[in-house]
């Protein structure tokens, strides 16, 4: 059951002196106060009863506590708003001095309370005339940010970066492990030490068989288990195993020496995507230091909203400026950074690839420097060999780490080029192994136990690989076929939104306008499918399509569309509660508009409770006439210097009703009200 | 007036998604169920996901 409001009392808050107490009964009201009577001290509370805030007294001009606060009431009176609601609620904020401060809090609240409270500070719950121009004055990026906050589309956003990012980091891993390179180096081994690449355990043990063959062994491997126990069997024969040891590390150091030279033109090529992104932000850094810019910018547009800096001045730099082409100017900063932010992504990606593949060769050569076998002298030029290569991948990682903001420089790739004079010691190698493997080839057994045995090495090595390979794209695909539904849900949600709200926003602006020429007003999502940058509001003016608004609205027009948007903000968001309050809005409409925005509320808003505050009599009494019929409540609000602002006390009776309208000088209602009684 | 609100929130958007994450067609169970948990439990950060997704390549590969 939607929450309404049962009672209203206020005491010392604004222009509310004593108290004032409205039992609306979850009645709508329509309320009538001059300019100063106070009217507006009732929205005022109701604003701060929620939020702890009242925007137009949020400024650093003001204190807010103390501007809330009656000034004439004494320090021991608490001032106060409470509110019962229908659903056995109620709410309760006191405003009270303790040791000379002035304290602002929600008495005796309950978690249930303190839930309603939380989930209405996100509803649109009153609206001001100068409030109504609010969201069109935005700018683009500006309106889609005001809605995110309204549906809380911003951790939508939020959660559809981490999940790409995620997608990316899969991707760039994959992307740097080269498996295809590494698997083809085993594969290759395999040719060298079985003549073929067997991909099934069958076949690699079908070879293995056949070559034992000549040692007459008197077993067979049936599984690659059994491979150890035939390597057992032909190691009790006169095998040479400090030659095999040494041949095993240079065939192990050749097959990694071999990926790397490989590996270096996926480096040079990812560095030549990283130093392209590098140079085109440092050509332009100025727009990437906007973006870490963007948080100061909207501190200067905060000081300038607030108003704690007022003179025509820029803020910081204090040369003359007009605060609202600033603020223009700043938005339009912040829309640009937008751009630039995406640019500093994709820069990120290539740089984090980078970074991937260096970092990954690094620790793959240092796995190789530990083998206590480089100790050796003979190995002395392989060592120096390894370490020289390291140091060129991390020259390569040492270039993610320049800051193109600083003005750092990117060596250009010809200068980290890894070239084949770097693989000297391949060629070294090669000789070393084609010497061991003459010595082994006089001994058959040696011969067959490494031809095994690095066999088995090279298949495991490949079945390990491709499972990793296999694993990481199935998580890649499994992160692209959720972000890509995500996007889609999100696309949907966004759609369903904004073709519900566009509707609703034309619908109550067309009834407040009928026949004009500016038609099917809608907010239109801008940007790519699945990057959102901005919304925009257009309409059809002319049989051709206007955006912004601004271009040939009047400022009534303007006003029109913001009591548009609200309302249709009420419908879509407002899940808690059932009342609006609408204070002093229709100032700028002419009489027509007026008309037409009060035959809105009571034709669309018959099952809200609205409260009406206006100070325009003529309006003030055609919505009256209405109004009573609907059994509205309706009041007076006035000031006087003892009572400060207080509700005009009803009328016991007709006569009484007669003489205070005729007092009042409002003789124009008094005809239907004589004619109604009788 | 009576409309029925139809817009959802974006919480509501990332609820929805996320009660259906398991039922996403071609997603392995293992990735849906690590983004759903940390989703749950608040942690659905980027160094959350990576920690998690690396802990199930490495489980499968033991």
């Amino acid at each position: 059951m939607p929450i309404k409001i049962k009672n209203l009392t206020i005491s010392g808050i604004r222009g509310i002196q004593t108290s004032i107490n409205i039992p609306l009964n979850e009645k709508s009201m329509l309320i009538y106060g001059e300019n100063g009577s106070g009217k507006s001290s009732i929205t005022d509370a109701i604003e701060w009863l929620y939020k702890d805030d009242v925007s137009h007294l949020s400024n650093a001009e003001i204190n807010l506590k103390e501007a809330l606060r009656n000034s004439h009431i004494d320090k021991a009176t608490n001032s106060e708003v409470s509110i019962a609601y229908n659903q056995n609620l109620t709410l309760s904020r006191k405003l009270f001095y303790q040791k000379e401060k002035l304290i602002s809090e929600l008495s005796n609240s309950s978690q249930k309370q303190k839930e309603y409270v939380s989930a209405s500070k996100k509803e649109n719950l009153l609206i001001r005339y100068y409030l109504l121009r609010d969201f069109i004055s935005k700018t683009k990026s500006g309106k889609l940010e005001a809605l995110s906050d309204i549906i809380g589309f911003s951790e939508v956003t939020k959660t559809k970066e981490i999940l790409k990012k995620t997608f990316n980091s899969v991707k760039n891993e994959i992307k740097s492990q080269n498996f295809e390179n590494q698997i083809s180096i085993q594969k290759e081994t395999l040719i060298s030490k079985i003549g073929a690449a067997v991909s099934q355990e069958k076949n690699l043990i079908e070879k293995i068989n056949e070559v034992i063959n000549p040692l007459n062994l008197g077993i067979v491997a049936a599984t690659i288990k059994d491979i150890d126990m035939i390597l057992e069997q032909i190691s009790k024969q006169s095998v040479n195993k400090e030659l095999l040891s040494l041949q095993n590390f240079l065939e192990t150091t050749k097959e990694n020496l071999v990926s790397l030279k490989n590996d270096r033109n996926l480096i040079d090529r990812e560095y030549k995507e990283f130093y392209a992104k590098f140079n085109k932000i440092a050509a332009d850094t100025q727009s990437i230091m906007q973006t870490y810019l963007a948080e100061l910018l909207k501190a200067g547009n905060l000081v300038i909203e607030k108003k704690y800096h007022k003179d025509n001045t820029c803020p910081l730099c204090l040369q003359q400026k007009d605060l609202t082409k600033l603020t223009a100017e700043i938005n339009q900063r912040l829309e640009e950074i937008k751009a630039s932010s995406q640019i500093k992504n994709t820069f990120d990606n290539a740089k984090e690839l980078v970074a991937k593949i260096s970092s990954e060769r690094i620790k793959r050569i240092e796995s190789m420097l530990n083998n206590p076998i480089l100790l050796k002298h003979d190995n002395t030029d392989i060592k120096q060999a390894l370490e020289n290569l390291k140091t060129k991948f991390k020259n390569y990682y040492e270039t993610t780490e320049k800051k193109v903001i600083a003005g750092d420089k990117l060596p250009d790739s010809n200068e980290l080029l890894i070239t084949d004079n770097d693989f000297k010691i391949h060629t070294e190698i090669l000789k070393r192994l084609e010497s061991i493997n003459n010595t082994i080839k006089n001994n058959k057994a040696t011969e067959i136990y490494s031809n095994i045995s690095a066999s088995k090495e090279a298949f495991l090595k490949i079945k390990r690989f491709e499972n990793e390979k296999a694993k990481l794209e199935n998580q890649k695909k499994s992160l692209e076929l959720i972000y890509n539904e995500f996007t889609k849900q999100q696309r949907e949600g966004l759609e369903s939104f904004i073709n519900n709200f566009s509707a609703k926003i034309n619908e109550f602006y067309q009834y407040m306008n009928p026949g004009e020429l500016f038609q099917e007003i809608q907010i239109v999502p801008m940007g790519e499918e699945d990057e959102l940058k901005g919304i925009t509001i257009e309409y059809k003016y002319n049989d051709g399509w206007v955006s912004p608004p601004q271009k040939y609205f009047s400022e009534g027009h303007l006003n029109c569309f913001g009591i548009a948007f609200f309302l249709a903000s009420v419908i879509a968001f407002n899940k808690e509660n059932k009342f609006i309050v609408l204070d002093n809005v229709i100032s700028s409409f002419d009489t027509l508009h007026r008309k037409r925005f009060a035959d809105l509320l009571f034709e669309k808003f018959t099952d809200y409770q609205i409260i009406l505050l206006t100070h325009e009599t003529e309006w003030f009494d055609y919505v009256s006439q209405i109004a009573k019929k609907r059994n509205w409540l309706i009041d007076n609000i006035k000031w006087s210097e003892t009572k400060g602002t207080y509700l005009d006390e009803k009328p016991s009776d007709l006569e009484e009703f007669i003489e205070k309208e005729l007092a009042d000088g409002r003789v124009e209602t008094l005809g239907n009200s004589i004619e109604d009684d009788i | 007036m009576s409309e029925e609100n139809t817009v959802k929130t974006g919480k509501e958007i990332l609820d929805t998604f996320f009660q259906s994450i398991l039922s996403i067609e071609g997603v392995d169970s293992e990735i849906a169920n690590a983004l759903l948990e940390l989703y749950n439990e608040g942690k659905f950060t980027e160094i959350n996901i990576a920690n998690r997704i690396r802990k199930i390549r490495e489980t499968n590969a033991n």
